[in-house]
């Protein structure tokens, strides 16, 4: 039976970091921990994260992913050193890994991953999946996992990211690190289950730019034009803007089905840019040629409206039942560039409290990256710009 | 509408909706900007907790570790260097975060660094390029630096701080600005204030520490010159005693008033034999000097103890000489261990003489050894020999074909942690060819590290014993190559029962014994052969535990089939060896008699083939005589009636008397044939009767025969019962006694026959003496075998004492005759009582 505990910290010193999320997290369970999950801010060196890791569980797992930020237990914070570690005991778990998984193969790559896991053991119920946050092909990751387990397993986790510069992100699995890689955890308890929301809060406005021409998850023209001049002159911004300037203000949002739209609290989902080659767009989805893109604005108001909305739907949802583990994803575009630290804080805190048992905050793993994975209308679906909640109870 | 007007309104909306985005940038713009100045207030927070941290840092390496990894988390860089210099005292210190370690330790090595930061100005924030960052190998990796050095003269602190991004990670991080110049500034500022505060803090520390170690010290001088066993005494310049201790008085029994105020020797007696120690001591003290005398002091009571003194004399900060400290100890219990050590010592060097053993001993300061006369004896060390060359006038005198491996054993104990090493090898003393055999024991007296301080060694020449034991060895060989080739089997076992030895001839029949050798005899019944019990084991053990309770040779056959399939039949000697009740050794001889129980049966099938034989020819004999006895008789009768015929021609009855004794002679003969034949035949049956009466009735039958009267007599001792055969006695008796009869010298006037009877404890001898014709010497050996007659004067057969002869044998006894002729013979029959 899988037991969750969680730790977070700022510390420089990445050694020094992961010995006290270990040491706060396990105290004298060190040596039962089986699985580690790290989420650590890109001015963490990796490889020493591993590897202090290792020295201190060495019968545990290790995998991390990078991020802009962490949530934990013990709060939110947002710099270049910051690390958060759910570690978890018991063995109803396997992993998966890609070192090289790209918009063009995410398909692929995903299926080998899903049959990894099949091979390993049986009664998977539930997928952890961090990939790479550039140029991926998300939708084609979920159809992926889905081609092997069916759509009625839950696919949740995020995309690693950068401080939102779009220039690289880590992940690190077997020992190794990453830029293009990904990992997923088949957890395969019984007596866990899972319930996944996401939210963002983001109203979408004025006319929509109509794709037309696109290849797969790259848009090649928007209204007849080069995408990515197109984008930019929308945006105002300069035409020596990359991604790192476009990410807070250019959240593209496509229109939902009215049965979905009304679940969601929004007629819109949203998508981020975070590479681009030339006038060619590489999108976080497959983007179909005639597909409407609107630009949007960020709602505080409606963020927050949105945000209760949320957990009180899962908490409803879990008839008074307390989690015994949250993994949490939230964009970083919704972290310090858009929202302020205080803001931040209370909308954190106020998406917690309602999980806490005996004023205890369950285990608690959260990161700022690129996308979030949850399921929407009963389907495993990729989001941008939200907040997603991935709630885990005992049955 | 017009197509003018729509197109108007198209592109007015086309504006506007590029307004409202636009809108919408400049809105998030302002939200960044916000959002910069709240991250510029968590960066000061940064700082205020690096000030926080710093001033409850306690150490200059916490502090500096402490300063690099706040430059990271202020700059928002990857890696971070902290220089420190003191150029007066020669200090530097480095501190990194964000390096590899392998650039960590060639940072702390690498003068270039330390230069590097030498050269930029004070006070002013450098900003780095890749170009000035490669002058430093340890910094070539990186792409951008901050860099800003601050200093303090006074303290004469010189610190360097440098924030760096390397080229693979620029594009994550943010460009120095006018805010992260400015919180450098106050940092690197902060920071040398910090260091400063905490050297000063630091050096106080340790004079405090230093005050409080001295304080703490002299308190622990003042405890243990009070309570220590030795004595103290605290004199004045001119040694007039101004404090001892409670050792020192009781000690010499000296109250302290008898004490305080006088000089040592106005009170303290010391013996006659102290005097020239004495006489150095004055004359240390008269020149301010520190001395070590031991002198023979005597306490108040007169009685005298052997006195360690050292005095120290003690001078101010200006040279002044203020004080003597002089501590003394008891040390008459150490003088009369050390007196009863060389004592023993004095021993030990007169047995090692009187049991010719070499010592030597060599000191590893000194590189000297020293040795005894025996050693000189024995290596033939000339006297000239420097004590610090022994060891290669050693090595020369070991024989060359031990002396590799000698030197090697000496120096692997040496390089070792043992403490004493013994070992054997040959020597060729110097000029000479002789060889000699030497059995070393190295003993080492080691630091408590292992390092040799003195090794020390005995030689003792084994020649004698070495050859001696070769002899023996040479003697062992020889033995148990004998018992090897011995044709019998032969194991022996030991005083516990252990197999010892088995010789190769059992081996040749039972090979599985080999594996036998150094078990224990019970352990042997235990063993299984394909699952069953040894053949004969259980027997042999038995027998040898008989032959042990029983302290005396065992024999038992057995049987064995040999790896060829032959039966081998044995007869087993066990033979238990004892001396004093004690046992020694078992040895277990097995002959092969597979040969002789042949024979033995062939034997015993050849008798009983005889046996067979022999009594068909006595039924034969039997038969014969018997059915001739009958005719015989029946002649013997008409002879009679011819006789009683009257009127009978003479030469008739001359030929019938003829016919009448030839008649009686082959009667004889037959009865004598019959009675041989009986006496073959039947069984011997013991019966109790009286001898005389027999005797007399043998005497009544030939009373007559004689023409004249014989003299007859019996003796015994008063009892003439006897236990023997009846008839036979009677047949043997009557041959004996007829033959003095018939035999008798017709010469004499007196012939007699004397029987005797007389018994022992174990036999009865009948005697049968006559003085008859007596037997030629001649015809002694002859006169029992069958059909011999030894003298012309009588008619018989023959077989008389041939019969007497085989009667004793079937009766168990003998017949023994000793005769004179013309004298007479003596018969002696004796049986064994039954």
């Amino acid at each position: 039976m899988l037991q969750f505990y969680s730790a977070s910290t700022r510390i420089v010193n990445t050694k020094r970091s992961v010995t006290e999320c270990l040491e706060i997290a396990l105290g004298e369970q060190l040596n039962e921990a089986s699985l580690l999950i790290f989420n650590a801010s890109v001015g963490h060196d990796f490889q020493d994260l591993i590897e202090q890791a290792h020295e201190m569980a060495p019968k545990a797992q290790i995998v991390a992913a990078s991020c802009c930020g962490v949530v934990g237990r013990e709060g939110v914070s947002e710099s270049m050193k910051d690390m958060a570690l759910m570690a978890i005991t018991g063995d109803e778990f396997v992993i998966s890994g890609s070192s090289s998984i790209y918009g063009h193969n995410s398909y692929n790559e995903c299926v080998k991953m899903a049959k990894a896991l099949q091979a390993q053991k049986a009664g998977i119920n539930m997928i952890y999946f961090i990939a790479s946050g550039i140029d991926i092909n998300n939708s084609e990751c979920i159809r992926g996992f889905e081609s092997v387990f069916g759509e009625e397993v839950t696919v949740f986790g995020a995309t690693t990211s950068d401080n939102m510069k779009g220039y690289v992100s880590f992940q690190a699995f077997e020992q190794k690190v990453t830029e293009h890689g990904a990992f997923a955890i088949g957890f395969c308890d019984p007596s866990l289950t899972i319930d996944t929301q996401a939210t963002h809060g983001f109203i979408a406005i004025g006319e929509p730019m109509t794709v037309t021409k696109s290849n797969g998850h790259i848009i090649e023209e928007l209204n007849g034009k080069p995408a990515w001049s197109t984008f930019l002159e929308r945006l105002g911004l300069p035409k020596d803007a990359d991604c790192g300037h476009t990410i807070p203000v250019g959240a593209l949002a496509e229109l939902l089905p009215p049965e979905v739209a009304e679940e969601y609290g929004n007629q819109h989902i949203l998508r981020v840019v975070t590479k681009h080659e030339g006038e060619h767009i590489y999108y976080a989805t497959t983007c179909e040629e005639g597909t409407n893109l609107w630009f949007t604005i960020r709602d505080e108001e409606l963020i927050f409206k949105e945000m209760d909305r949320m957990v009180a739907a899962l908490s409803h949802r879990a008839s008074g039942k307390k989690p015994v583990a949250v993994f949490h994803a939230d964009c970083l575009a919704r972290g310090r560039y858009l929202t302020n630290r205080v803001l931040k804080e209370e909308l954190v805190y106020q998406m917690q409290t309602p999980f806490y048992s005996d004023a205890v905050c369950p285990p608690w793993l959260g990161m700022y990256g690129f996308g979030e994975f949850a399921r929407l209308h009963g389907k495993n679906t990729y989001h941008n710009y939200t907040t997603a909640l991935y709630v885990i109870y005992r049955k | 509408m017009n197509t003018n007007n729509a197109i108007g309104l198209q592109q007015a909306y086309e504006q506007l909706q590029l307004r409202v985005t636009r809108f919408s940038a400049t809105e998030q713009k302002l939200i960044a900007a916000q959002d910069r100045l709240d991250h510029e207030l968590t960066l000061y927070k940064r700082l205020s907790n690096f000030n926080s941290k710093a001033l409850q840092s306690s150490s200059i390496e916490h502090l500096g570790q402490l300063a690099v990894e706040t430059i990271v988390d202020l700059l928002e860089v990857e890696a971070a260097v902290v220089v420190l210099m003191e150029p007066e005292t020669g200090i530097r210190k480095l501190f990194t975060e964000g390096l590899s370690s392998q650039l960590t330790k060639s940072a702390k090595k690498s003068a270039a660094l330390f230069h590097f930061f030498r050269q930029h100005p004070p006070f002013s924030i450098s900003l780095l390029e890749e170009s000035q960052l490669e002058q430093v190998t340890e910094l070539e990796a990186y792409e951008k630096g901050a860099l800003i050095v601050v200093e303090d003269a006074l303290a004469g602190i010189h610190i360097g701080c440098l924030g760096l991004v390397s080229k693979l990670k620029s594009p994550l991080y943010s460009s120095l600005n006018p805010t992260l110049e400015t919180l450098f500034q106050i940092f690197s500022q902060q920071f040398l204030a910090l260091t400063i505060r905490l050297q000063q803090h630091l050096k106080i520390q340790h004079q405090l520490d230093e005050i409080n170690k001295s304080k703490m010290e002299l308190t622990k001088l003042s405890l243990i010159a009070k309570k220590i066993n030795n004595n103290v005494i605290i004199a004045n310049n001119q040694g007039e005693i101004e404090w001892v201790n409670d050792s020192f008085v009781k000690t010499t029994g000296y109250k302290r008033k008898e004490i305080i105020g006088k000089k040592p020797k106005d009170f303290l007696k010391r013996a006659p034999q102290s005097e020239s120690e004495h006489k150095r001591l004055v004359e240390a003290l008269r020149d301010k000097k520190n001395v070590a005398v031991e002198l023979i002091n005597y306490t108040k009571n007169g009685k005298p103890y052997h006195n360690q003194i050292e005095i120290i004399p003690v001078f101010d900060p200006f040279g002044n000489h203020i004080n003597f400290i002089s501590v003394q100890k008891d040390v008459t219990k150490e003088v009369n261990a050390r007196n009863e050590i060389l004592r023993i010592n004095k021993r030990f060097e007169t047995i090692a003489e009187k049991a010719q053993i070499g010592i030597w001993e060599w000191e590893a300061e000194s590189q000297k050894t020293q040795w005894n006369s025996i050693l000189e004896q024995q290596l033939r060390i000339p006297r000239s020999l420097d004590p610090v060359d022994f060891y290669p006038f050693w090595k020369n005198c070991v024989h060359a074909e031990d002396h590799h491996a000698t030197i090697e054993r000496l120096h692997n104990f040496m390089r070792s942690n043992e403490s004493h090493l013994e070992y054997e090898y040959r020597i060729q003393p110097r000029n000479t060819k002789e060889t000699r055999y030497v059995k070393t024991l190295l003993i080492a007296e080691r630091t408590a590290e292992g390092k040799i301080v003195k090794l020390i060694g005995s030689n003792l020449d084994i020649t004698e014993k070495h050859e001696a034991e070769m002899q023996l060895d040479a003697l062992k060989k020889y033995y148990e190559s004998l018992f090897n080739h011995s044709p019998s089997q032969k194991i022996v076992l030991d005083k516990n029962l252990n197999v010892a030895f088995i010789n190769e001839s059992l081996l040749k029949i039972q090979p599985e014994w080999e594996s036998f050798i150094g078990k224990n005899i019970s352990e042997l019944i235990q063993l299984r052969l394909k699952r069953h019990p040894l053949k004969n084991m259980r027997r042999m053990a038995q027998k040898v535990s008989d032959a042990i309770d029983l302290k005396k040779l065992i024999h038992y056959t057995d049987v064995v089939t040999t790896p060829s399939h032959k039966t081998c039949y044995r007869l087993i000697d066990v033979f238990p060896y004892f001396i004093e009740d004690q046992l020694q050794y078992v040895i277990i001889n097995g002959v092969d008699i597979s040969e002789l129980k042949k024979t033995q049966k062939t034997i015993v099938s050849k008798n009983q083939e005889l046996q067979k034989l022999n009594n068909e020819l006595d039924n034969f004999v039997y038969r014969v005589s018997h059915d001739l006895r009958a005719p015989l008789l029946s002649i013997k009768g008409l002879v009679n009636l011819i006789f009683a015929t009257e009127n009978l021609e003479p030469n008739l009855k001359e030929y019938v008397q003829l016919i009448d004794f030839s008649v009686a002679r082959l009667d004889d003969t037959i009865q004598e044939i019959l009675e041989f034949s009986r006496n073959a035949r039947l069984d011997v049956t013991y019966e109790h009767f009286n001898l005389k009466e027999m005797i007399h009735g043998i005497f009544e039958d030939l009373k007559y025969v004689s023409d004249v009267q014989m003299e007859m007599t019996f003796q015994d001792n008063g009892n003439a019962w006897i236990t023997s055969d009846r008839y036979r006695m009677a047949t043997l008796l009557k041959n004996i006694i007829g033959n003095a009869v018939k035999y008798r010298n017709r010469n004499l006037s007196n012939p007699f026959v004397r029987c005797k009877l007389t018994e022992t404890n174990q036999k009865i001898i009948i005697e049968v003496e006559d003085n008859g014709e007596g037997i030629a010497p001649e015809h002694l050996p002859k006169i029992f075998r069958m059909f011999f007659r030894g003298s012309n004067s009588a008619v018989g057969t023959g077989l008389g004492l041939y019969i007497c002869k085989e009667i004793t044998q079937k009766l168990d006894g003998a017949l023994d005759v000793y005769s004179e002729l013309g004298k007479g013979s003596r018969f002696f029959i004796t049986l064994n009582k039954k």
